[in-house]
């Protein structure tokens, strides 16, 4: 019963059900999710029973529709309509209206809006007002603009909007990208059923979808919509290709310093350094305080004296002298390629010791293989695996269960060196060392990994094509929605039966 | 910097600017008036100094895409029809383009049964497969070919007093034809994809706005180049055929041209050329349209996107150059028309093209500080209404012939 539901809710959502039906229907979590399903499928049945009753408005129809006063005088055609930012589906709050003068009246002063637009009062007593910054209007600042479609991870155009009426309410419930809202904007829209090939639809929810001029962000700013800045920074890097230098500049700005740095680094050589060339300097040392020290000083070596000055002395001290460190080496060798951040005790420290300077570290290293054991003058004398140390006696020195027979490389190698030494030893990561054997940093498995694969691209032998990585990058996005989708539907059925769904949420949360 | 400066994109529309539709309007323009229509050459080459430096102030200033700017601030509608209208001038353009091709394939005596539809199959290719960033180096050198015209026009040693009388003494000859070949002049010097495509190669750059004064370098070093191109190919033209009473009907008298330089090899650096234009040009200028429709239009594109990805932009490329092909492979084209017919398309155009830059570059809230001034504006708008009545003129005068006599 509950499968056929789900099933049955088959319209645009169609590929989204059946992933969502497959992820519910599978042995193991059927039972435990059966009285899930139950409630996903009645809230998808609703939705679908109301989506049937509620047909949709397309904005292009309702554009320079004729409005008439309570009288019956004509008053104007209207131009725009502006929204309520800040809801899931935004309602319309106001229509401008474009006559002998153009002006801002409240959606109040609708009688009619289905078929002739009629007021409900004398066209003299209508509030007037002119447009203003505040407003946030469909036809002006939406329709034609780009959009990032943050689920489908893509930018696209708007060519029409879709409002339909939620709770009595006007609201805005889709953009639209279809080839079909091109040729109702046209006033061609009966030539498109006469076409040879389908013309169709191509509607993307108002909530999946985020503006890109800056100055309209506000849109959102009340619900919790997945925005560009929640992507994953490699995401935000693809996004960055479809988009112009100052869009990404645009979102960049508008990012935390940490995301932002995550995001440049995740980006093409070439548009780092564009976009490096445009942000303040303020900003650029703000971000890359957050980098790594060996990111930090790669993205900026190729600076002057004068800027990289002018950088350094923006960033925070601490940071600007380890970046300072690493552009005192070579480009190429190994120290810029390491990884400044690891864990090293003294040699007479025990498990427990070991455990709590781990504890306490503050920033550890993305992954954590090895604590590194230092004599009194801080030179390498042996290593202890993470596992190592779980295993032991907490009361153990780290002395007696460390290794000394230690592969290590010294800072000035060149990369290619600790690529091969890595690869023939199988580390996941390896010390470098100074002159005198004091412990500089750590290269990771990854790094190398990183510039193995930026030199050899142009020789890969096997290169997906573009449609299977589409496909794949589909699919990908397809299982973020879907468990977004699920988190979603428990919240909203928190929200509605606190008990009941708290019971079911929390069952959800425990087949994670 | 400097680098920039001279190879920049400026300097690459400028050669791209030269293609077979071009060098065969010069060479009508030449032999068919003289030295009378040098006169328009400084002019057409300042306002295309100014436009291009509109285009890439507009580029630079919005980081936008001159499709993208149209379709955000005119709305849908008109971006279709200016959309429409590029689609169509541009497939005169590749027609035109393979028209060039089949014409140095006569000169070879290579019939163009055979040689266009192997060059439609390479372009093809070559656009969805090959690297748009060799084509471009490729191209730029061969058109370094064009200089030939210059040592040519030099040679044949035309009355230099005369030529330079011409070029400053400006002439009406209230004819059809006379409008006919100013505004394809017009149109083949600052034709109108040119504009889409050099603001989307400078935002493509990622100049910034610090480097405005370099982008000026380029475009107008860029200009220049056409410029002196275009009045050694009229004075060359004028002094070997119009000298001679030729009209150019066939490619081979519009070889006649490079004699002076290659005597009787003359023939064969004109198809050469010729070849290496067409074939280049038919490269870019199908995925130069296919990028700017589906800019504007919100369509996926790009030539590392899948044809299920972006439909429509290889469809457009496809169709452009398959049906361009194929008109040319009709029996009996009259290969040297169909190049001038398209570069006064491209003259009719322009100007519709034009307004909507002009309002777009002088809106303070797009361009802010780098908006058009005043006499900027009031050139450019003088240069547009010019053309406009030019074509006003050339349309009347075809209709009603009777009214200017």
């Amino acid at each position: 019963m509950a499968e056929a539901q789900v099933q049955a809710s088959s319209d645009k959502n169609t590929r989204f059900d059946v992933k969502l039906y497959r992820k519910l229907s599978q042995p193991e979590t059927q039972t435990k999710k059966q009285s899930l399903v139950k409630e996903i499928s009645k809230m998808l049945h609703d939705i679908e029973e109301s989506n049937k009753e509620k047909k949709l408005i397309y904005f292009s129809h309702l554009f320079k529709k004729r409005i008439f006063d309570s009288g019956g005088k004509y008053v104007g055609k209207l131009k725009d309509l502006a929204i309520l930012g800040g809801d899931r589906f935004p309602d319309v709050s106001h229509l401008l209206v474009s006559g002998k003068e153009e002006f801002i009246t409240s959606w109040q002063n609708v009688a009619d809006f289905n078929g002739r637009i009629k007021l409900n009062k004398q066209l003299e007593q209508i509030d007037k007002r002119p447009a203003n910054n505040e407003d946030i209007l469909l036809n002006g600042q939406i329709l034609d603009q780009q959009v990032v479609d943050v689920n489908g991870l893509k930018v696209i155009r708007v060519n029409d909007i879709a409002l339909t009426y939620i709770k009595g309410k006007l609201s805005v419930v889709n953009i639209d990208i279809g080839t079909k809202a091109i040729f109702r904007r046209l006033g061609f829209e009966r030539l498109a059923n006469w076409l040879p090939f389908e013309v169709k639809d191509h509607p993307v929810p108002w909530d999946s979808v985020e503006p890109l001029s800056a100055g309209i962000e506000k849109i959102h700013l009340k619900v919790p919509c997945p925005r560009v800045s929640d992507l994953h920074p490699a995401d935000v890097a693809d996004l960055f290709d479809e988009l112009s230098l100052i869009e990404r500049t645009t979102i960049l700005k508008n990012m935390k310093s940490e995301t932002a740095a995550k995001v440049l680094l995740e980006c093409d050589h070439n548009v780092q350094k564009s976009i490096m060339k445009s942000l303040k300097p303020k900003r650029i040392a703000a971000i890359l305080d957050k980098m790594p020290a060996n990111d930090a000083a790669n993205l900026i070596s190729g600076y002057g004296n004068s800027q990289l000055d002018t950088l350094l002395k923006l960033m925070d001290l601490n940071a600007a002298s380890k970046v300072q460190e690493m552009l005192s080496f070579k480009e190429g060798c190994a120290a810029r390629h390491m990884d400044s951040i690891f864990v090293s005790v003294k040699k007479d420290a025990t498990v427990q010791q070991t455990i709590e300077v781990i504890r306490n570290k503050g920033k550890l290293p993305d992954n954590l293989y090895y604590v590194y054991i230092v004599d009194d003058n801080d030179s390498l004398i042996g290593v202890v695996s993470l596992k190592h140390i779980l295993m032991s006696d907490p009361e153990t020195s780290v002395f007696k269960i460390m290794t000394t027979k230690l592969i290590t490389i010294d800072i000035s190698d060149p990369i290619q060196y600790v690529e091969e030494i890595m690869t023939k030893f199988d580390l996941m990561a390896i010390p470098a060392v100074d002159v005198n054997g004091r412990i500089k940093g750590v290269i990771n498995a990854e790094d190398v990994l990183n510039f193995v694969i930026s030199h050899t691209k142009k020789h890969k032998p096997i290169e997906l094509t573009s449609e299977q990585k589409s496909d794949l990058k589909k699919e990908r996005r397809l299982k973020a929605y879907t468990s977004r989708m699920i988190k979603d539907v428990g919240q909203f059925l928190k929200e509605i039966e606190p008990k009941k769904s708290d019971y079911i949420v929390k069952k959800d949360q425990g087949t994670h | 910097m400097l680098i920039l400066a001279i190879i920049g994109p400026g300097i690459i529309t400028a050669s791209v600017d030269n293609d077979p539709g071009g060098i065969t309007t010069y060479t009508v323009a030449g032999s068919h008036y003289g030295y009378t229509l040098l006169w328009t050459i400084i002019p057409i080459v300042v306002a295309l100094i100014l436009i291009q430096e509109m285009a890439a102030r507009m580029g630079i200033a919005t980081g936008k895409g001159l499709a993208d700017m149209i379709r955000e601030n005119f709305g849908l509608k008109v971006t279709f029809y200016v959309m429409l209208m590029l689609i169509v001038v541009n497939f005169g353009n590749v027609m035109s383009e393979f028209a060039g091709i089949a014409a140095a394939g006569e000169i070879f005596g290579i019939t163009k049964y055979i040689l266009i539809p192997i060059c439609a199959m390479g372009i093809w290719l070559l656009v969805v497969y090959g690297s748009y960033k060799i084509v471009e180096r490729v191209f730029l050198f061969a058109s370094l070919l064009y200089f030939a015209y210059v040592i040519s026009g030099i040679m044949a040693d035309p009355p230099w007093q005369k030529v330079l009388v011409e070029l400053v003494t400006p002439h009406f000859v209230p004819q059809a034809d006379y409008f006919f070949i100013i505004v394809g002049l017009i149109g083949t010097t600052i034709a109108p994809w040119m504009m889409f495509y050099l603001q989307s190669s400078i935002v493509e750059k990622g100049l910034k706005k610090e480097e405005m004064k370099y982008s000026r370098m380029d475009v107008t070093f860029g200009s220049l180049v056409t410029g002196v191109i275009a009045f050694f190919i009229i004075i060359a033209s004028a002094a070997t055929l119009f000298s001679n009473g030729v009209r150019v009907d066939t490619a081979a008298d519009a070889a006649r041209a490079l004699a002076p330089l290659a005597g009787v090899y003359a023939s064969m650096l004109f198809a050469f050329g010729l070849f290496n234009a067409g074939l280049f040009s038919a490269a870019i200028l199908p995925l130069s349209t296919a990028y700017s429709v589906c800019e504007g239009l919100g369509w996926e594109s790009g030539v590392n996107k899948g044809f299920k990805e972006a439909p429509q932009f290889y469809s457009l490329i496809t169709g452009l150059i398959i049906l361009g092909a194929g008109f040319i492979l009709l029996p009996n084209v009259p290969l040297i028309q169909i190049m001038l017919v398209s570069q006064v398309l491209n003259g009719i155009l322009l100007p519709i093209i034009l307004i909507y830059m002009l309002r777009l570059s002088s809106s303070e809230r797009l361009m802010g500080e780098y908006k058009n001034g005043k006499v900027f504006n009031t050139i450019t708008w003088a240069t547009c209404i010019i053309i406009i009545c030019l074509t006003v003129a050339l349309t009347v005068s075809y209709i009603f012939p009777a009214i200017l006599g």
